[in-house]
């Protein structure tokens, strides 16, 4: 990703010349459908696929209809410490975290923006309790995460993709880590939510106090939440209440990845002569 | 867990089997409460070692693997200054990097014996190619290593004339072309198990392991 | 955040007193260090505040200028917060060092303060549409000694609270762009803002079963994890997270109990705030400065 500023003639920011959608509270439909046509606690179908960039040692894809997110896992390198007293022990996750510039409605800059550099932070504080970091002191791996399109859910599907990711690089891991996302307002919670969903959440509904969008970072085998991350307005039990209630569902997904990455093993014994590798 | 054709295929996370005396965790598993977790997707290999199963996992990928202490690496000489030299980690045991480590190998650290009277520039030339074990690392930027031993050192050397050079005793080196010679901090490459032709002395010199 | 080396041993001391809910500075496990608040000693600022945590301390500044407004929310202001690591607190933060903690704490900051029930956005509008005031929140860490977020929380609010926007009229229209009047300072037609349902941030620190409020520098490197949540005070939950590389077991009953605690805790630290916000308020001390 360049940074250097100089060399992007690109205009800094733009604005969307359409006007601004105002913030449907009407959002289900009757029957207690979504705009999509799911329930509220249904989750949309995920496209799960690793070993999409041949250069990198690993990489996945995943798509949430319209959530894409492309994530490359490269081998470990020497840390670019600054701090060279700290941490030797431990290997570090180095997440660059970022939204294509034509990921949303608003254009976006090549740059890090304030969140792209956010949501490495939080990308990385959710892999990193996975990996075996004991395994390479001193060293860093980089994992780099493109949302192409941002629907909704972009960090649960990008913790999802980069957990893939890291296993199909084989950077030994404790688990494979999901995420997942959910939205509320008033009484009512998306399990997944669509961008409008999560807009419409961030915001709240006039005359309702509790409102939010929260991404889970969890690690099923052992039963371990890695990330955390909320904002909103929302009374602590109604809090633990959902989060419990999330991981349910994330068993689920973790199911469905670990069969992902299982058959993907599978055919790549099949298709090559794997037997001198195995010997 | 699944198999194909006997073998267990296994993703990071999956319990392999309970830890206990006669099973051990190996490479690419972890041990938690007792069990024993696979920690790569791969294929799970049970060792047997003197009555102890050491269960490992093997990924179909090349493990992204760092050296660590203790380990026997190929580097290459990059810079030969009068105390030290720079070299690139190439390989590590018989796994070849995909990116390789910056080490610096002392004076102090090239020879057993008689280590002040070492000359950096009569035991190496850049672009050398040598053997040498890793150290405890000590400064956070680098690896450390050294030769003190009979079987490390330079296992490959160009002459002037471009041809690998022929081992002709510890500290010589000469070249099949036009028989200069050059000093050398030679390393006896082991013929472990390698099928060495003893007639071509150049084939010899380019396999130092499988 | 700064971290400072400790031998198995003082880990271990840590470690036991903990597990009888006795620190080694004598607190229990959800007992604050002291607190100390002094407000409005930035002259420059629209609003200060400094907050001493035992060995934290932060300075807040608050500044206002004139902004178009977001065009998805005509009706808005905006709120900027920028956090500075100063190289004084510990040479770590030198140069790029204490970057990536203060992407960190700035975007935790934003995160908590981005519902309207927080901070009614609205109030900082001046023309729909046109103009709306843009609060610069500026952090300055100048020293850290565990806890830096939840000083940084109190820091802002009690900042908040000292800020007062001076009243703006329009004069006139000048072929679109707006001619705007600030009333003059002396008048004292400054308005204060609406800070009282602003969140503070209360960090657990986890250690074995036992969830630590406002850790010291040296518990923190104890600690395997931590949970960071921004707590209005009203009870509500206004953001979480889980920094560094530690995780907690997802049991709802773990979880709940963290929440409350945490709810509690930040619901009093909350009351206390405004206690003390409110009496230096009518008692309007004489500036300390830095060296007291």
């Amino acid at each position: 990703m360049p940074v250097d500023h100089r060399r992007i003639q690109g205009p800094e920011c733009s604005e969307d010349y359409r006007k601004p959608k105002t913030l449907d509270a009407a959002l289900l439909k009757k029957g207690s459908r979504r705009a999509d046509g799911r329930k509220c606690g249904e989750q949309r179908k995920i496209f799960l696929k690793p070993g999409v960039v041949s250069q990198a040692k690993g990489s996945a894809y995943i798509e949430l209809d319209h959530t894409k997110v492309i994530c490359s896992v490269f081998d470990p390198r020497e840390k670019a410490s600054r701090n060279l007293e700290q941490q030797t022990v431990r290997g570090e996750i180095f997440c660059e975290f970022k939204f294509a510039s034509f990921s949303g409605v608003q254009r976006r800059s090549h740059q890090q923006e304030a969140d792209d550099k956010e949501y490495s932070l939080l990308l990385k504080n959710a892999l990193e309790p996975a990996v075996c970091l004991h395994e390479f002191p001193n060293f860093q791996v980089d994992v780099q995460v493109l949302v192409l399109q941002d629907d909704g859910s972009s960090l649960a599907a990008a913790i999802t993709c980069a957990g893939l990711a890291l296993a199909d690089a084989a950077v030994p891991m404790y688990d494979l880590p999901v995420g997942l996302s959910k939205a509320f307002s008033g009484d009512t919670e998306f399990f997944d939510p669509t961008g409008a969903e999560e807009r419409m959440c961030l915001r709240g509904v006039d005359g309702e106090s509790d409102h939010g969008v929260f991404t889970i970072g969890f690690l099923p085998t052992f039963n371990q939440v890695s990330q955390l991350f909320h904002s909103g307005h929302i009374s602590s039990d109604r809090f633990g209440k959902m989060i419990s209630e999330v991981g349910t569902l994330a068993a689920e997904v973790h199911k469905a990845v670990q069969a992902i990455l299982l058959s993907a093993v599978k055919s790549s014994i099949d298709s090559s002569d794997n037997s001198k590798l195995l010997l | 867990m699944s198999s194909t054709n006997e073998r267990i295929i296994c993703v990071p996370g999956q319990v392999l089997c309970a830890s206990s005396n006669d099973h051990v965790a190996g490479q690419g598993t972890f041990e938690r409460m007792g069990y024993i977790y696979a920690s790569l997707a791969g294929v799970v290999k049970v060792e047997k070692k003197l009555e102890i199963n050491i269960v490992q996992v093997q990924s179909l990928k090349e493990q992204s693997t760092v050296p660590s202490p203790g380990d026997i690496v190929t580097a290459r000489v990059l810079i030969v200054k009068s105390r030290q030299c720079m070299c690139e980690i190439k390989c590590i045991g018989d796994i070849a990097l995909t990116r390789p480590f910056r080490a610096v190998l002392r004076q102090e650290d090239v020879r057993a014996t008689e280590k002040d009277r070492v000359k950096m520039y009569e035991s190496f030339a850049p672009g050398d190619i040598i053997l040498a074990r890793v150290l405890p690392i000590m400064d956070v930027h680098t690896y450390q290593l050294s030769t003190a031993e009979n079987e490390l050192g330079v296992v490959i050397s160009h002459s002037e004339a471009g041809v690998p050079m022929v081992p002709i005793s510890w500290t010589e080196m000469q070249c099949p072309v036009n028989f200069t010679k050059k000093l050398r901090k030679v390393a006896k490459v082991i013929p472990e198990n390698i099928d060495i032709d003893m007639e071509d002395n150049t084939e010899t010199e380019k396999k130092p392991s499988t | 955040m700064a971290d400072i080396l400790l031998s198995e041993a003082e880990k271990t001391f840590i470690l036991h007193g903990v597990r009888d809910n006795v620190r080694n500075d004598g607190r229990s496990c959800s007992e604050f260090r002291p607190i100390e608040l002094e407000l409005g000693l930035v002259e420059n600022a629209n609003g200060s505040a400094r907050v001493r945590l035992a060995n934290t301390d932060v300075l807040v500044a608050v500044k206002c200028e004139i902004d178009n407004p977001p065009s998805n929310f005509p009706d808005e202001g905006k709120l900027d917060f920028f956090v500075d690591c100063s190289a004084n607190a510990t040479p770590q933060f030198e140069g790029k060092g204490g970057e990536q903690l203060a992407v960190e704490l700035a975007a935790l900051m934003s995160r908590a303060y981005q519902t309207r029930e927080s901070f009614n956005l609205s109030t900082l509008s001046i023309i729909k549409g046109m103009k709306c005031w843009k609060l610069c929140i500026d952090v300055l860490i100048l020293e850290c000694g565990g806890s830096l977020i939840d000083a940084i929380s109190m820091g802002t609010k009690a900042a908040l609270a000292d800020t007062k926007i001076p009243k703006v009229s329009v004069i006139g229209s000048d072929e679109g762009t707006l001619e705007l009047e600030l009333a003059d300072e002396a008048d004292g037609r400054e308005e204060p803002l609406d800070w009282h349902h602003a969140p503070c941030l209360v960090t657990l620190n986890k250690l074995e079963d036992s969830l630590l409020v406002d850790a010291s520098a040296e518990e923190e490197a104890c600690c395997a994890a931590a949970l960071i949540v921004g707590v209005s005070p009203n009870k509500k939950i206004t953001t979480t997270s889980i920094p560094g590389h530690g995780s907690f077991l997802a049991d709802s009953k773990i979880f709940a109990r963290a929440l409350n605690l945490a709810v509690d805790v930040g619901v009093k630290l909350n009351t206390a705030l405004e206690a003390a916000i409110k009496k230096h308020q009518t008692l309007k001390p004489p500036p300390r400065g830095f060296l007291d």
